[in-house]
């Protein structure tokens, strides 16, 4: 078998050696740990800053359980973690950061295999694009969703709700004591967001990249059943070691491909478009925009979770969740079979028989939830390098629109004058918004889902065309084109647009002008 | 149509283009870097210098 990397620091003699190991020792290591044991870091995403991954110590007790069982020898290290509901200006714009931290600490320590712990939206993308930078073997395991909110007798869903009350609170359908209340109904356990937001999306993406055992989305975090998983992924890191099965046999071109079709078929986040492409560039799988629409438009959504249907993740795991789904593309023609995954098996061996208990959450590929779903790729003169929409979350009537554009130059004028009862708008116009992209915000913020005038709620308007060069939310719905490129900082023509303006939103024939 | 509505045809845009003008780079810090280096959206807005992967090669000694 191949030498050990970590042997290259504890498998010394001389004086190199005893530093390496010495004070190590302090934490009461016995010797023969240092003697060619696979070293496994657990690259963790605790903070308490970050509620979504803040039980995320105790996943790693579980992880360290399989590992030492597998004959390992575990160590915990932080990283830095991103929250995205308390981390100003975005956590976007850290993204990178976080990921330059994984890299050097894989690299520069005696590691020689790598379980990434995953919750909250950015911390999935951060650890893998860090990690792929390294290539070491690698097996992700994410923190599992919270359980559904339950609020006055009815699902709540994270960040959806908030979207949906807030309008009802501009509009006085909904008293503020009922509102404030809602807080706590709303996230009563541990775990991430239980809509099919960014961080359920992005676990799903692990799961479709064949990056962690099967089953990993969906498992509430509260459920006995995570921390099983976490103990089964600690004990195949270690085999994973001993294969030398690194992250580029696994990150292949056909496991982004898995994952494009899957994002479409769960109705999943927009922001999954730039984590993917992001992450396929580290390990040097070329992936574009273009991709997206080939390979994910034609297809339906399944899956009817918020904020394109209405169940939860809790739901989605009781269905079956993503093994269910990855087998009804597969019987549909539409995943490649022969993904390898991180636990030696191609993709179609873990789902082929995967049972569905609940066809009303996830639907058959012939009788899906939404027909076309999937994320459209528009071009046009706003957007010349490209912008996106999530078919699934829009309303289909809107698709084709023309309209007077309505144009805010940063979030601070809308916030300005939204509210505004004078402001010339009407629910035929389009709203536009600048100057919230990557170098702009920076950071290219989750604002592009743009809450609609005061006046237009009240007529019952519910939907209108919005486009930016921002993101917006994976909870988040409606007519909105967002990642309009190049951005309007970068000196892109979504920079020249004024109020008056006409602007044609043709989804079927992709453009937006 | 509604009233006031004006086209942007290629004249009134090459004009808008003319007056536009970015916005100065912070003056330090890891914003200056991110600003500077940060690719667009429809690339993956990862740094352009963090595209790519250099494996785990062991680095020399620290003592």
């Amino acid at each position: 078998m191949k030498k050990l990397r970590s042997q290259e620091w504890f498998g010394r003699s001389e004086r190199m050696g005893f530093i390496y190991r010495s004070w190590m020792k302090n934490q009461g290591w016995p010797p023969d740990l240092f003697q060619g044991r696979p070293v496994i870091g657990i690259c963790n995403t605790w903070s308490e800053l970050t509620p979504c991954n803040a039980h995320f110590r105790e996943i790693a007790e579980w992880v360290k359980r399989g590992v030492w069982e597998a004959g390992g020898f575990p160590l915990e290290f932080p990283v830095m973690s991103l929250g995205e509901v308390l981390l100003r200006p975005t956590a976007m714009l850290f993204r990178n950061l976080a990921s330059m931290d994984v890299e050097e600490s894989i690299r520069g320590n005696p590691l020689d295999g790598i379980v990434l712990l995953m919750g909250c939206d950015k911390t999935t993308p951060s650890l893998l694009m860090g990690a792929a930078s390294c290539d070491l073997p690698t097996i992700g395991l994410s923190g599992g969703p919270m359980l559904s909110g339950k609020f006055h007798g009815r699902d709540l869903g994270s960040g959806t709700g908030v979207w949906q009350m807030s309008e009802k609170v501009r509009t006085g359908e909904m008293k503020m004591e009922e509102f404030f209340e809602a807080e706590s109904c709303m996230h009563r356990s541990k775990g991430h967001c239980m809509t099919m937001g960014t961080a359920s999306t992005m676990a799903s993406m692990v799961e479709a990249l064949g990056m962690s055992l099967p089953g990993n989305a969906a498992i509430p975090a509260v459920d006995a059943r995570r921390h099983t998983l976490a103990q089964l992924t600690g004990r195949r890191i270690v085999e994973m070691v001993n294969e030398d099965l690194r992250m580029s046999r696994i990150l292949t071109r056909k496991a982004f491909e898995n994952a494009i079709r899957t994002n479409a078929a769960i109705g999943g986040s927009t922001n999954a478009v730039i984590h993917l492409i992001a992450i396929a560039g580290r390990i040097g799988v070329p992936l574009c925009l273009d991709d997206f629409e080939r390979l994910g438009t034609g297809l339906p959504c399944l899956v009817n979770l918020q904020p394109s249907g209405s169940y939860l993740m809790e739901d989605f795991f009781y269905a079956g969740g993503v093994p269910a789904v990855l087998r009804e593309l597969g019987e549909a023609g539409a995943l490649d079979r022969d993904a390898l995954t991180v636990n030696g098996q191609l993709i179609w061996n873990n789902v082929s028989e995967a049972p569905c208990w609940n066809r009303d959450v996830i639907h058959r590929f012939a009788e899906p939830f939404k027909k076309d779903a999937g994320i459209a790729v528009l071009r046009g003169n706003l957007a010349p390098d490209g912008a996106v929409i999530k078919l699934s979350a829009a309303n289909p009537e809107l698709l084709r629109h023309r309209g007077r554009a309505a144009v805010f130059e940063s979030i601070e004028d809308f916030h300005t004058r939204i509210d505004d009862e004078a402001l010339d708008i009407d629910e035929s116009c389009v709203m536009i918004l600048k100057n919230c992209g990557p170098k702009g915000y920076p950071g290219m913020a989750e604002v592009g889902n743009m809450p609609l005038p005061p006046k237009l709620l009240r007529k019952g308007v519910k939907d209108m065309v919005r486009i930016s060069d921002a993101r917006m939310s994976g909870t988040a719905y409606g007519t909105v084109v967002l990642h309009a490129s190049p951005e309007a900082a970068a000196g892109g023509p979504i920079a020249l647009a004024r109020s008056g303006d006409m602007v044609t939103l043709d989804v079927p024939g992709r453009t937006v002008r | 149509m509604c009233p006031g509505v004006r086209c942007a045809d290629e004249n009134t845009l090459a004009e808008r283009r003319a007056q536009w003008k970015p916005s100065p780079l912070p003056e330090r810090g890891y914003l200056r870097l991110y600003i500077k280096h940060v690719l667009q959206a429809n690339q993956g807005a990862d740094l352009d210098f963090l595209v790519g992967h250099s494996g785990a090669p062991v680095a020399r000694d620290n003592h």
